[in-house]
């Protein structure tokens, strides 16, 4: 028998989806619903939504289409809310895909920045064994992910090969009969590149990511090593990845430091003439080293947010001049912002990222929730070492307090402020860096460097967005790539 | 809270408990303990708000935007309170078929 369809042909009257919202020194008010889909909206705009008096037949079309109201009984807003919210969260069945071997201490640089405490090259006590590196790759294959990326760390993971190639060549080998996706990284700042390096990335086709701080005055005054020449080595490095493996097969990342504070063109300038066309503007992290009194707080975050917008204004003019350049973390933003997709990004999920999409291998065994766990415990405090891979099974690891406990607490959802933002579903909980700063995985939110830094960043994107249809393209660009 | 904060506050505002509970007003204040922090006493159908500046040369606007803040938070928990059950719906909706959304035991 044929199959009756049903029409909605008798409306309800109008009722609130659930929605949030956020105000705007202009006037607007910024409105999103469950699922971060955003419309802004003028004082009486927002007045008639409140009070669902809304007698503009093509605003009312907006606010149906943003999913913000329904006409009482239909159903549609909320199976398409669904599929969206589930769409969003579709990465947590998958688990764990990102798995960090910190296969040495041992570095030859001295960064000021750095968040490791990191050990001279003699000192071969801090590798990472190869008993240490199989039990690492059988926890790795424990995830149910069908994607696993093995990225190796340190110090330079350079200074200890050996057990970059056993992991990879013994990943590989049990991926025989599991099939999955596999993705090697290496950390490298280069420095130590040789053929012998590039044969084996030519052959297991590993990739490449190093530190450009910015400018050769910039870079080496940030990364100090024997010689004085960290920038050149490095320059050299991509040079080499790149004639031999392709250009695509190195990335670079760059630490903003108190340095880099007004000469982030030039930072951008230097990218570009070495033929990087993404920029990552990234603060420094308050972790491990960078916390030494000398160190810490060289610059607040006010600082990081001018140097980004002046740093994303210039982006803007040199795309509009014809230059392509993206700075990835507006792109991963934009991403979560525009589309339903979801980055993986570490730093922007709820639940946080800790354990569920990222596990640590440190070189003595430990395994930590997260690189900045890690950091911590170079410090002292253990609070997100999860257990060893000596003595503890992979259920063990993953489902003790020390993982859980954070996840549960940090939750966007439920935290504190975070549950009535607008820009929620854009964000991401970060109990590692609030326990860094506060003491609490959750952290007071205006005081929070991290809620401060992510509202900067989603209300100049958002005024971007909204003020200038160049911006808008691109925008819409970057969040579909 | 208690009566423990040192000092005379430097402003008191004096809500309407019943259109203004205490969860709405922490609420509101907490978006601006970086600038300022609140006592709060129920006195019969009031609500007194204590409220202690961090920067007292900051104090003047804070106000006006904790005064802000509590409308808005009226306006939240409204819409909260209203759209509770389609937002459980459409989390059942969302996570149905997953083995996340089962009976409750």
């Amino acid at each position: 028998m044929r199959q009756r369809l049903t029409l909605e042909t008798a409306p309800g009257p109008l009722e609130h989806l659930p929605f949030r919202f956020e105000r705007w020194t202009d006037g607007r008010v910024l409105v999103t619903n469950m699922v971060g889909e955003h419309v802004f909206l003028s004082e009486a705009e927002f007045s008639a939504l409140a009070d669902l008096r809304i007698a503009d037949p093509a605003l009312l079309r907006t606010l149906r289409a943003k999913h913000v109201v329904r006409q009482r009984g239909e159903t549609l807003p909320v199976e398409l809310l669904a599929l969206k919210y589930r769409t969003q969260h579709h990465r947590l069945a998958d688990f764990t895909g990102l798995h960090m071997f910190v296969v040495t201490l041992r570095c030859e640089h001295s960064c000021g920045y750095c968040q490791v405490s990191r050990r001279t090259v003699a000192r071969t006590e801090f590798d990472m064994s190869a008993e240490t590196a199989v039990a690492a790759v059988e926890t790795a294959f424990r995830s149910p992910s069908p994607h696993l990326k093995f990225e190796f760390q340190g110090g330079e993971p350079l200074l200890n090969m050996e057990i970059v190639r056993l992991v990879t060549q013994e990943a590989q080998r049990r991926n025989r009969d599991e099939g999955r996706q596999l993705a090697f990284v290496i950390a490298s700042n280069l420095a130590l590149l040789d053929d012998e390096v590039l044969d084996f990335a030519d052959e297991h086709d590993v990739y490449f990511s190093t530190s450009l701080d910015g400018p050769q005055d910039l870079h080496n005054g940030n990364r100090p090593r024997p010689g004085r020449d960290s920038w050149e080595r490095t320059i050299a490095g991509v040079t080499r990845i790149r004639k031999r493996l392709g250009h695509h097969r190195v990335s670079a990342l760059m630490t903003t430091t108190a340095a880099s504070l007004g000469k982030v063109r030039d930072i951008i300038d230097c990218y570009l003439e070495q033929g990087f066309h993404d920029i990552f503007l990234r603060p420094v992290s308050p972790y491990g080293f960078a916390l030494r009194p000398r160190q810490r707080r060289a610059y607040d975050m006010a600082a990081w947010i001018d140097f980004y917008r002046e740093g994303m204004d210039y982006i803007l003019e040199l795309n509009a001049r014809g230059t392509p350049v993206v700075e990835t973390y507006s792109a991963l933003v934009l991403k979560k912002m525009l589309t339903n997709a979801n980055p993986g990004y570490v730093d922007l999920t709820s639940p946080a990222g800790i354990g569920i999409a990222a596990l640590l291998y440190n070189y003595d065994g430990a395994v930590y929730a997260s690189d900045e766990g890690r950091m911590l415990a170079e410090n002292g405090d253990m609070t997100f070492r999860l257990g060893d891979l000596a003595e503890d099974s992979y259920d063990t690891l993953m489902t003790g307090a020390a993982l859980l406990d954070p996840l549960e607490e940090s939750y966007t959802g439920s935290a504190p402020q975070c549950s009535d933002c607008a820009f929620e579903r854009w964000c991401g909980a970060d109990p590692v860096f609030h326990h860094a700063t506060t003491g609490d995985p959750v952290g007071r939110k205006p005081e929070s460097a991290f809620c401060n830094r992510n509202m900067a960043v989603f209300r100049y994107l958002l005024d971007r967005y909204t003020a200038d249809p160049h911006a808008r393209e691109l925008f819409h660009a970057w969040a579909a790539r | 809270m208690s009566d423990s904060m040192p000092g005379r506050p430097d402003a008191v505002l004096t809500l309407d408990a019943a259109a203004h509970p205490a969860d709405i007003v922490q609420r509101a204040a907490y978006r601006f303990s970086d600038v300022l922090t609140v006592e709060l006493d129920r006195n019969g159908d009031t609500l007194v708000c204590r409220v202690y500046a961090r920067d007292p040369q900051r104090l003047g606007s804070a106000i006006h935007d904790l005064r802000a803040e509590i409308v808005d938070q009226v306006l939240r928990a409204r819409i909260r309170d209203e759209t509770q059950d389609l937002r459980n719906l459409v989390l059942s909706v969302a996570f149905s078929r997953t083995g996340l959304a089962g009976p409750a035991a």
